[in-house]
């Protein structure tokens, strides 16, 4: 517990703009099973839900606090903001998947704009929002099936005459990454320029049978997974028109999420499919391969808590979104962490080594643990060696 | 001053009607509907389903019964040439042997009929069930029913249609035939993503129907279903514009429809009985059969007491 007040704290002092920490995203009382699903590019924004008793909620957190995303209402027409599609590059432009239709709200200038108004019993979802949040695909309760869809700012919605279900838009809104489906069975990924054609990615590459999940803003890398089980992902290499086939260890189930602008990749492992809470996060590299992301900072994860999912990241894989489980009881909270490295001795990441850090190490001499700031050379204590590193470093980048 | 203003008012008042949107009733006779017009919709041909007549209607001349065989009992004109001087159509007569072909050609005020040849090696007593003709009013194509496909004449010359055709829907002013293939003599059969029953003149959009009560569309594209108006029942798109972005038809239970593509494939139905309402004077478009080549004009049959054949003004709106 005393972790997570750490956390709280962090958020307050945010303005200090600390590295390589974790924190946890506040919750106001009453509410709980947050979500952190998609990070703004400039990390500035996260966006996901939380529950109570009854219902989910759309959220968002900005400068250490939580605000609710307002519900739809226009005339006659009213939808409930229950989860998010994804927030624009720069945390303006939040697409709201909503009950019982989908909306876009400007954070900024608080304007609501109905993906598609026509027909309210309609229910478009959006699934993925471009940088400018002025493109968003998703999928809709079509005439005969349920097609992708796309919105643009200045055409309205559409359907995609070819991808069924749901489809990922590129950063800069000008593709389509979707599935070709036949009888109800993935043929093939596919991307579009249009809601016409399309380019089948198999012959380019790509493996049949699967679904885009994410593609990195300069369209190089794409995430994908089988659209039927969750037994690996692959990242597709548009230029080298290669596939990596990414496994989890034996028994386990992976769930890719996202991908970064160096093709670096993340989601989270499922370690046995019949224990829902044995998960845990994942990076996966082409130079490294599938690495417990547990295991790469364990000095920030607080002791008796797991990072059990990578939802998001950012495209320089500064920032990661997703969900820290309790171990002692499977309570979940959402967790922003910010992997940028800091100097050595650089314990609040200001980027000098100063007396405010030799403060920290001083006021928590002694303290024990995992995930301690001022636990510098990270042994689980705050003692002479984490001070003896501020000293020794102390001027560094002032 | 006062004179002037009375000018000005009468002038806007004049341009008010001209652009207004209006139902005209293209037939006295009862039971009548349009089966097809020209491209500007200038002249309208159609029939009575409850006794044989068939009629030609201009903007000049006004309706214009058709002259028929001896002994007819059943007549239907089912297509028109660009310039409205040839018609085509088919007719049964008492103790007949199923519907004959027949041309009607208009020179003057005068309209006088021709009979058409049939394929020797279909059977005496199947019946030619007439679906269009040529803007040219050279190539008129017909169905033989049933299960001997299709045959077409050129300059009153009879030709059967490849094996492969099961049944014929229609034929473009351009001289395509169509049902859920295309043909024509330089390309031969091209198989549709759907059945048609309209089909654009350059042979690249057109429109059908489903059981599932799905109104049906296909573009370069492909086919789609353009669903349905709300609980608008069995129908589908009869006629299509030029450019393949209006379809009109009809769904049994709502009558008149109209599709368009700014509205997008979703919700783009439109039930023409709603949208032109104040101007239908409480008639009811029971369907729609013919569009003109911009989609500004339709015509088909509508209800007032009695069911006569209609043309809609719809002015863009």
């Amino acid at each position: 517990m005393r972790a997570i007040g750490i956390g709280f704290l962090l958020w307050v002092s945010s303005s200090l703009a600390f590295g390589q920490r974790l924190t946890v995203l506040p919750v106001p009382d009453g509410y709980f099973s947050p979500t952190a699903r998609y990070i703004s590019r400039n990390g500035a924004v996260v966006v996901g839900s939380v529950r109570d008793r009854y219902n989910e909620y759309a959220v968002y957190w900005h400068n250490g606090r939580i605000a609710f995303v307002p519900n739809f209402v226009s005339g006659s027409a009213a939808s409930a903001a229950k989860t998010v599609g994804g927030i624009s590059a720069d945390g303006s432009v939040i697409a709201v998947i909503g009950d019982p239709f989908g909306y876009l709200w400007n954070r900024t200038t608080g304007q609501f704009t109905e993906l598609y108004p026509r027909n309210r019993s309609r229910q478009p979802q959006p699934r993925s929002i471009s940088a400018d949040g002025r493109t968003v695909v998703g999928s809709i309760i079509g005439n005969s099936a349920s097609p992708a869809f796309r919105w643009k700012a200045d055409e309205g919605l559409d359907i995609h005459r070819h991808f069924g279900y749901s489809a990922i838009v590129s950063a800069d809104g000008a593709t389509l990454y979707g599935t070709l489906w036949e009888s109800g069975y993935a043929i093939s990924p596919a991307r579009a320029t249009d809601l016409c054609g399309f380019e089948t990615l198999a012959e380019l590459g790509a493996p049949l049978g699967t679904v885009p999940v994410d593609v990195s803003d300069d369209d190089a890398y794409l995430l994908l997974r089988p659209s039927q089980g969750w037994s690996a992902a692959y990242l597709w290499l548009a230029s080298a028109r290669t596939t990596y086939e990414i496994l989890p260890p034996p028994n386990s189930n992976i769930f890719p999420t996202s991908v970064a602008q160096d093709g670096t990749v993340y989601g989270y492992v499922r370690l046995d499919a019949s224990q829902q809470y044995r998960l845990w996060g994942f990076r996966w590299t082409i130079a490294s391969g599938l690495k417990d992301l547990n295991e790469i900072y364990p000095c920030i994860i607080p002791d008796g808590y797991v990072l059990s999912t990578v939802d998001d990241v950012t495209p320089d894989n500064r920032y990661l979104v997703g969900l820290l489980r309790r171990i002692s009881d499977n309570a979940q909270f959402a967790y922003l962490l910010d992997t940028r490295a800091c100097l050595p001795g650089d314990v609040d990441c200001s980027g000098c080594v100063d007396d405010a850090d030799l403060l920290i190490v001083l006021f928590n001499f002694g303290a024990t643990g995992r995930g301690l700031n001022a636990d510098v050379n990270c042994d689980t204590i705050v003692d002479d060696a984490d001070l003896l590193i501020v000293l020794f470093n102390f001027g560094a980048g002032c | 001053m006062k004179a002037r203003t009375g000018f000005l008012t009468l002038l806007s008042a004049l341009a008010h009607t001209a652009l207004a949107q209006s139902l005209t009733w293209v037939s006295n006779v009862p039971d009548t509907l349009v089966y097809a017009m020209n491209s500007n919709a200038t002249v309208l041909v159609g029939y009575r389903t409850s006794a044989p007549y068939a009629f030609r209607w201009t903007r000049t001349t006004g309706e214009q019964a058709l002259p028929t065989p001896l002994g007819t009992i059943a007549v239907m004109a089912r297509g028109v040439s660009e310039d409205g001087t040839v018609i085509a159509g088919c007719y049964v007569v008492t103790g007949g042997q199923g519907w004959r072909p027949i041309v009607w050609r208009v020179q003057e005020n005068t309209i006088t009929y021709q009979l058409l040849p049939l394929p020797s090696d279909v059977p005496s007593g199947a019946s030619y069930l007439v679906q269009g003709i040529s803007g040219d009013g050279r190539l008129i194509a017909a169905e033989i029913q049933t299960a001997y496909g299709g045959c077409y004449w050129i300059d009153g010359q009879v030709y059967r249609l490849p094996p492969a055709v099961r049944g014929v829907q229609g034929v473009t002013r351009t001289g395509i035939i169509f049902d859920d293939y295309r043909w024509t003599q330089e390309r031969g059969i091209e198989r549709l993503p759907i059945a048609a029953w309209c089909l654009s003149p350059d042979g690249r959009f057109g429109a059908g129907g489903a059981f599932s009560n799905q109104v049906l569309y296909f573009d370069p594209c492909g086919g789609i279903s353009l669903g349905s108006a709300p609980n608008g029942g069995f129908g589908g798109g009869t006629a299509i514009s030029d450019d393949g972005r209006i379809v009109v038809g009809y769904q049994r239970n709502v009558g008149a429809i109209r599709w368009r593509r700014e509205n997008g494939f979703l919700d783009g139905i439109e039930i023409l009985n709603n949208v032109f309402a104040p101007y239908l004077g409480g008639a009811y478009l029971i369907f729609a059969q013919a569009i003109s080549a911009d989609g500004r004009y339709i015509a088909g049959q509508a209800a007032l007491g009695q069911r006569r054949a209609f043309l809609l003004d719809t002015n863009g709106r």
